[in-house]
């Protein structure tokens, strides 16, 4: 049983963390100009900054005051990031089905209930029911597949 | 002449609203609808982000019918799985469980489910009737709004669905404030200046609303879902004549749902709220009004009918101001502006007149919709019913990869898939410590426009703020923002001095 509140401490420092980067960004690389005449950077260093206040109020009120834990799945989110990412490398230089299969596989992983066979069956059976809606449906310009040769 | 009369724009929007493509559309828009409210875990906002592709190579007003069509769909379906399994379709039907639930225990499920669809047909009858009535007076005020007072209802929108989003207010402006600074990713307007576009091509035009919503809500949701308990016992069999209510409990509702849609239409039309605020407002209501109060919570029929009604009045209500000002009050309207300015269309007070088979068109699809509803509900509901037996398993590597596929096909770029792992990413890490992520949207898809408006209105003004304040209007608006922060206040500080003293003495009675 955690002594503080480790979950509202988690939730300011991503608040610092993110308002600190917008903010940041904004006055190094952006020209901010007066409160008359706003440059591109004036907005975003102003809100950046507010939420960075708003994040540093969060996690020192939440040092104080006892809380919850926090659960995060790790597994799941690591195999559902990798699906993504499997999907975004390969379809654009292998085409729609070996995007999909390998999406598919890699994101089976995530729940121990799902077979690798079943899995390939559902792999495969998605990549028809897409192509038929996307590309023959809709008429969606895709790469069904890309031969190397 | 100002406009055609109601007669003939009612003709407008029934001649816009029959025509094959868009029946077709509006039927698989509320198949859709029904079939994610039925299913708890999945929102209709992540499935109205996974439909958002096709939308594009639709025509800008069936594209809207489909889409609503799902929205409003869900909350018919939401109450199929409060009624019978204790947990909601969507978070507007969580109060359907209260008394829902008790009722199928009691063996009455099929009334239960009968009279939630009724109820939403009413509620939904009422808000659209509503929507006929006011919009257009509505816009013509609209237009005679500057910028000014355009930032400050977006400001007020803004505010008011932080504070009132579930979880801290903190967080909620939070997320609202991060929904602007993502926003603002792009070309700059001014200055031509590139902002947070890291020298990607691909985000000169900002970051993409499909990516980002996809990633937010559908994405975050998988992860969320995938490893929780799934295993779904259900032990009613629904027949036909099970589904018939009894004499008195007809009487007894009627009232209800008049109420609840009352409550609902008028919880719609502001901004921030929506039908899942009306539908807890209702039930508090019936239960303060009814003669036999201590029946709430055991299977009292009016807490099943009246904030059903709500709910369906509100989804309705809530199209006013986002087709009459072109401000969207909820997430799911914000979409649904993303939607209609990715055709091209900016939609404000001058909508209704220039594109008026579009308006009317909707107003008259949303009334077909709700028929097919109650056509799809009633005699479906063994159907829907074995739906929730599909296990989760099965179903969440389809909705990935059509969320990936999806994105691509709106944009051809791998960096728009990328970007939907990086907000599922953020969607899930929000989820797990507590922070709304309609907010975020809200923020994302209005952001721009605020900022544009403040620059504009400060141009005019030559730097001076108080033109926010002297104008009336806008002075109204900001007044109406600056109360929604106080009572939050209030109530943290009466929450907090209420908690403190607990300790000292015994437990006070619950209100």
């Amino acid at each position: 049983m955690p002594t503080w509140d480790v979950r509202e401490f988690c939730a300011g420092l991503l608040l610092i963390a993110l308002g600190g980067f917008f903010a940041g960004y904004a006055a190094m690389n952006l020209r901010l100009g007066t409160v008359a005449s706003m440059g591109p950077g004036m907005a975003p260093a102003v809100l950046g900054s507010v939420l960075v206040v708003i994040g540093l109020v969060m996690s020192t009120a939440a040092v104080f005051r006892a809380g919850s834990g926090v659960s995060f799945d790790r597994r799941v989110t690591l195999v559902v990031l990798a699906s993504i990412l499997a999907f975004a490398f390969l379809i654009s230089i292998a085409g729609l089905v070996p995007a999909v299969v390998a999406q598919v596989l890699i994101v089976s992983r995530a729940d121990a209930k799902l077979s690798l066979s079943v899995a390939l069956l559902l792999a495969g059976a998605l990549s028809v029911s897409v192509l038929g809606i996307f590309k023959y449906g809709l008429g969606v310009p895709l790469t069904v597949i890309v031969w190397p040769w | 002449m100002m406009g055609a009369t109601f007669a003939e724009n009612l003709l407008i929007g029934l001649q816009t609203a029959v025509s094959l493509e868009n029946l077709l559309y509006c039927l698989i828009g509320v198949t859709v609808g029904t079939f994610v409210g039925v299913i708890p875990g999945i929102g209709s906002l992540a499935a109205m982000s996974m439909l958002f592709p096709i939308t594009l190579y639709l025509d800008p007003t069936t594209a809207v019918i489909m889409l609503a069509g799902i929205w409003y769909g869900s909350t018919y379906g939401g109450s199929t799985a409060s009624i019978l399994l204790n947990l909601p379709g969507t978070p507007a039907n969580a109060v359907a469980c209260l008394d829902g639930y008790p009722m199928a225990q009691q063996g009455r499920a099929g009334v239960a489910l009968l009279m939630t669809s009724v109820a939403s047909f009413f509620g939904a009858s009422i808000g659209i009737s509503l929507m006929l009535v006011f919009t257009e007076p509505l816009a013509r005020v609209a237009v005679s709004f500057g910028s000014p007072e355009y930032f400050s209802l977006l400001v007020l929108g803004l505010i008011a669905a932080g504070v009132i989003s579930e979880g801290s207010p903190l967080k909620g402006i939070g997320m609202i404030i991060l929904g602007v600074l993502i926003g603002g990713a792009g070309l700059d307007i001014y200055s031509g200046q590139q902002r947070f576009t890291f020298g990607l091509l691909e985000l000169m035009d900002g970051v993409s609303l499909v990516a980002l919503a996809m990633g937010l809500f559908g994405v975050s949701e998988v992860i969320a879902s995938v490893r929780a308990n799934n295993a779904h016992v259900l032990k009613h069999k629904i027949t036909l004549r099970s589904m018939l209510p009894r004499p008195n409990e007809l009487r007894r509702s009627w009232l209800p749902m008049f109420r609840g849609s009352g409550i609902g239409a008028f919880v719609g039309i502001m901004p921030g709220v929506g039908p899942t605020v009306a539908a807890f407002m209702s039930y508090s209501l019936e239960r303060k009004v009814s003669s036999q109060p201590e029946k709430f919570g055991h299977g009292a029929i009016e807490g099943v009918t009246a904030p059903e009604s709500a709910n369906s009045s509100a989804d309705m209500t809530s199209f006013i101001p986002t087709m009459a000002m072109g401000v969207p009050g909820s997430a799911t309207m914000a979409l649904i502006l993303g939607v209609l300015m990715m055709h091209g269309i900016t939609p404000g007070p001058n909508l209704i007149t220039e594109r008026p088979e579009m308006f009317w068109g909707l107003v008259v699809s949303f009334w077909i919709g709700n028929v097919l509803l109650l056509v799809l509900n009633i005699p479906m509901i063994g159907l829907w019913v074995r739906i929730l037996h599909i296990p989760y398993h099965l179903l969440y590597p389809v909705v990935i990869s059509f969320i990936c596929i999806g994105v691509y096909t709106v944009s051809s770029s791998y960096v728009d898939v990328v970007l939907v792992g990086v907000f599922g990413l953020l969607g899930y890490v929000m989820r797990v410590l507590g922070f709304p992520a309609a907010p975020l949207l809200l923020g994302f898809v209005l952001g721009p426009m605020l900022e544009e408006h403040f620059r504009r209105a400060m141009i005019i003004s030559r730097g001076d703020f108080g033109i926010f304040f002297t104008r009336p209007i806008s002075l109204a608006f900001l007044s109406v923002a600056a109360t929604f922060i106080l009572w939050v206040c209030i109530k943290s500080i009466r929450a907090r001095l209420r908690a403190s003293p607990a300790g000292a003495q015994p437990a006070p009675k619950a209100d």
